[in-house]
């Protein structure tokens, strides 16, 4: 659906913004774009939006050139910047009717259209209110409601979240679920990291323009960490018979102690940790404790922007 | 019975045809519905700004102003005449009510005139820099609408704002018919020219708004654009009712052209006749033809400034140009030929007159030349730069946007401008002096010469240096030094007590001046009595020599351009190859 080959961006000050950066994403991929402020994001989401041209490389939206044909992608694609303004003394409907109108939906067909996006996005008691009156979280949900007016396959949605206070977020987070659970393939650029976590089957790490990585999630989350972690915790006085019976065991690659825990790196069968416990009550190490610590996006993300797998 | 099938088949066919017809109908009625009342923009625009109280107040201030110079001019008036109305009261009561009725139409239309020209670039002057201001544009240029949605619909609804307000002027301009005076044709072509003269300052206020990055330097720049071009379209219409009235006739000058071309004047020459060389018509005909075509290519070249937008096709914005100088030189030409060469009797001053009509050709080609020849040369891989360069020279290819398709199209312009001279002599029925006085043909290579020689320049520094509008500052700048600075030569010559009979090295740059060769062909025998000698003297005529040298420089600056584009173009066209064998080659 979504295909970036070797794109990469220069700007006139011999900034390069994006280097090489090739993607492939399938009908229904959710990707989480991560990377720190000014790391490319946005200027990779507006290349394919069609707003800023490629110095070089290509992208297509289910196949159609970007740079090529603008036009045509312009009305399969629906883009929600970061930074976005509205007009001033229109009504919420009236908005609508306008993206509507331009992306050539015919004049019978936009109430119900209207309706629908606003239903979806949980606007509808605000359908005659003036825009300029919405709170922010609102005017974010009004234009995710203006992306969705002509049913675009592909979103590129842009920080949709940024400025927002926590219950916006988690209405955001709600009705971005509800796109994935409607098929759209979605490419959603975001800093705060747990706002992709939950609904995300894949992610890019970007940082200074390169992505670093970019994958399916738990592949990723296998490929950083090698393995997985288990946080053993033990009586005080068993904890050096621990280690040493840990770092005796060919599926674990490293046993540390960490603020009286046991941190242990596993890398045999994920479905064989139970062997790491028979093994050390076998051993007479009294367990308080074995648990397998959950990696998350935050994890991943430091890691690989500190340089461990690059 | 046997023609029934072919009935059937008949009425198959008729309604196969009905409904291709249906279809195309239907298609069409769509395609209007687009552009009118379904383009998105125009229906946001009449939404926005007529909501809300700013819009009627705007209503209320036009007509209270119009009105308020209504009654200062009735006071006025009245005063003035209160005397005479009394003594003299049988006779005023006709006479007094048309003059107060024409007073009346003059004074409310002069007043809309100015008030249209500065209301129309204030509210078109942010319609489009308002968008990025408010982080709106983004969104917009995200959609299918095309550069001409938008400006259409931008530019249809502040038009349509200013007939609104004029439309309110109705009631007032009604007071001229009730005390008679002025009639419905000056009434009508009146508000046709003020409408399009707001069409043309809208389209002004859109392309800054669409070139400048803030609405208060679009704001600025509109106004002092608006202002210069209101002044400049003003001066022949004045000078014809100045004219006019200081005739003690009936007020025509139909040698003027452009009588009707500003909106202010247009209120006092709308209906009195122009010359179209042996014909007449009325100034307003002129006027708004003129008016009509400049708003469009102002329009037309916002759409290309719209960024992030597909530019529309250039052939567009060049049809449009060639539209409006066709008609500017007619209603140039056709005015002043109609009024002056019928008068020429004998040769001498056909001889003159040719030879100054020929140096305006020649000055108003020559500052459209560097434009149009000076851009940039697109390569498309797997194509021949030199073939495609090349190609732009033909004449079919002079609407395309290739640096080359410049030079048929400034050609094209130059030929059908000198073309009118013959025309306008053979219809004033002067066609036999005409062809005595022999000005015209080297006069016309001469031109020719000149324009092919500054186009050859635009090319070649078009290839040199790295942005167009360097290369066509330059250009400007070498036909201005070339041209115009050898005259300066000549100081140092008017000087001198005694004139130096012998040929000196420093006065040969004249050669380089056309406007030399023209003198000398407006008069031949006269020329060298009040300039240096020059090498070839009376021998060779001056427009030879210059005409020899500028198609020289032309055809060594062509050279060198197509040289220089053969070897650029294979280098490009190799490292096009290299990246796409390098994309090829690598798995996504």
């Amino acid at each position: 659906m979504v295909d970036i080959q070797h794109l990469r961006k220069e700007y006139s000050n011999n900034l390069v913004a994006v280097k090489d950066l090739s993607l492939r994403l399938e009908r229904g991929d959710i990707f989480g774009f991560i990377g720190p402020n000014g790391a490319g994001k946005t200027t990779t989401i507006k290349m394919l939006a069609t707003l800023l041209r490629p110095t070089s490389g290509r992208a297509f939206i289910d196949g159609t050139d970007v740079t090529r044909e603008p036009e045509k992608v312009r009305g399969m694609i629906g883009y929600m910047p970061d930074n976005f303004g509205v007009y001033d003394d229109i009504k919420v409907w009236e908005y609508l009717d306008f993206f509507a109108a331009a992306y050539k939906i015919p004049r019978d067909k936009r109430p119900s259209i209207i309706d629908d996006v606003l239903e979806l996005t949980d606007l509808t008691v605000k359908k005659d209110s003036y825009v300029e009156e919405l709170s922010r979280g609102m005017k974010q949900r009004l234009c995710l409601a203006k992306t969705l007016v002509h049913d675009p396959q592909v979103l590129l949605l842009d920080e949709p979240a940024s400025g927002l206070d926590p219950r916006a977020r988690i209405e955001i987070k709600e009705l971005l679920k509800e796109l994935k659970s409607m098929g759209k393939t979605i490419i959603i650029s975001s800093h705060i990291l747990p706002e992709l976590s939950d609904f995300c089957n894949k992610i890019g790490i970007i940082e200074q323009g390169e992505l670093i990585v970019s994958g399916d999630v738990t592949e990723i989350m296998r490929q950083v960490t090698g393995g997985q972690v288990l946080d053993v915790r033990v009586l005080p006085e068993d904890l050096e018979r621990a280690v040493t019976v840990l770092n005796g065991l060919p599926a674990v690659r490293a046993a540390r102690v960490v603020d009286q825990d046991l941190k242990v790196d596993y890398i045999g069968e994920p479905d064989r940790t139970h062997e790491v416990l028979s093994a050390l009550v076998a051993n007479g190490v009294r367990v308080r404790a074995f648990i397998e610590e959950q990696t998350d996006l935050e994890d991943i993300f430091m890691r690989v922007t500190r340089g461990v797998v690059s | 019975m046997s023609l029934e099938p072919e009935a059937k088949a008949g009425d198959d066919a008729l309604a196969r045809v009905a409904g291709a017809a249906g279809q195309r109908a239907a298609d069409l009625w769509a395609r209007l519905g687009r552009a009118t009342l379904d383009n998105p923009v125009l229906v946001k625009e009449f939404r926005t700004r007529m909501r809300g109280t700013r819009s009627y107040w705007m209503l209320l201030g036009y007509t209270l102003l119009l009105a308020g110079v209504l009654a200062m001019m009735y006071f006025a008036y009245e005063t003035s005449t209160a005397s005479q109305a009394d003594t003299l009261y049988g006779n005023l009561n006709t006479q007094g009510a048309r003059d107060l009725g024409r007073q009346i139409y003059y004074f409310v239309f002069i007043a809309q005139a100015i008030m249209v020209a500065l209301i129309t670039p204030a509210i078109t002057a942010g319609t489009v820099s308002i968008e990025r201001e408010q982080r709106c544009f983004e969104l917009l240029v995200t959609t299918p609408l095309r550069p001409v949605d938008v400006i259409r619909g931008k530019l249809a609804a502040a038009v349509s704002f200013v007939v609104l307000l004029l439309t309110a002027s109705l009631p007032l301009v009604s007071i001229s018919f009730l005390v008679g005076g002025v009639s419905p044709a000056e009434i009508f072509f009146s508000y046709l020219l003020v409408a399009l003269g707001a069409f043309v300052y809208g389209s002004i206020g859109i392309f800054w708004s669409a070139t400048l990055r803030t609405t208060a330097a679009a704001t600025v720049v509109t106004y002092l654009t608006v202002l210069s071009l209101f002044i400049l379209t003003m001066t022949p219409g004045m000078t014809a009712q100045g004219a006019g009235m200081a005739g003690g006739g009936t007020g025509s000058m139909p040698e003027i052209p452009f009588q009707s071309f500003n909106p202010l004047t247009a209120t006092l020459r709308a209906v009195h006749p122009e010359y179209l060389f042996q014909a007449q018509m009325p100034s307003w005909i002129s006027g708004a033809i003129l008016n009509f075509l400049l708003g469009m290519l102002i329009a037309n070249a916002a759409m290309a400034r719209l960024e992030h937008f597909l530019p529309p096709p250039p052939h567009w914005m060049r049809l449009c140009a060639t539209l409006l100088w066709a008609a500017f030189c007619l209603f140039l030409f056709g005015p002043i030929m109609g009024g002056v060469v019928r008068g020429w009797t004998g040769v001498q001053p056909v001889r003159e007159g040719l030879a100054l009509f020929l140096g305006v050709v020649l000055v108003l080609t020559a500052l459209f030349a560097p434009v149009y020849n000076t851009g940039d040369l697109i390569i498309r891989r797997g194509e021949s730069a030199l073939g495609r360069y090349l190609g732009g020279f033909l004449p079919f290819r002079m609407f395309g946007n290739d640096l080359s398709c410049g030079f048929p199209l400034i050609l094209a312009w130059l030929l059908f401008f000198l073309a009118l001279l013959p025309i306008g002599a053979f219809l004033t029925g002067k066609a036999a002096l005409f062809n005595q006085s022999g000005v015209f043909l080297p006069g016309a290579v001469l031109c020719v010469s000149v324009v092919l020689g500054l186009s050859g320049v635009g090319h070649f520094l078009s290839v040199t240096l790295p942005s167009r509008w360097a290369a066509c500052i330059l250009t400007y700048l070498t036909g201005l030094v070339v041209m115009v600075l050898p005259y300066f030569s000549l100081l140092p010559w008017y000087n001198l007590t005694t004139k130096p009979k012998a040929v000196q090295p420093l006065w040969q740059v004249l050669y380089l001046v056309p406007f030399e060769g023209l003198s000398q062909l407006g008069n031949p025998s006269n020329h060298f009595a009040n300039r240096p000698a020059l090498l070839f003297g009376d021998a060779v005529p001056i427009w030879l020599v210059t005409s020899v040298l500028y198609l020289a420089l032309g055809a060594l600056c062509l050279v060198i351009t197509a040289a220089r584009i053969h070897k650029v173009g294979s280098e490009i066209q190799e490292k096009m190859e290299a990246r796409e064998k390098a994309l090829q080659g690598t798995p996504a």
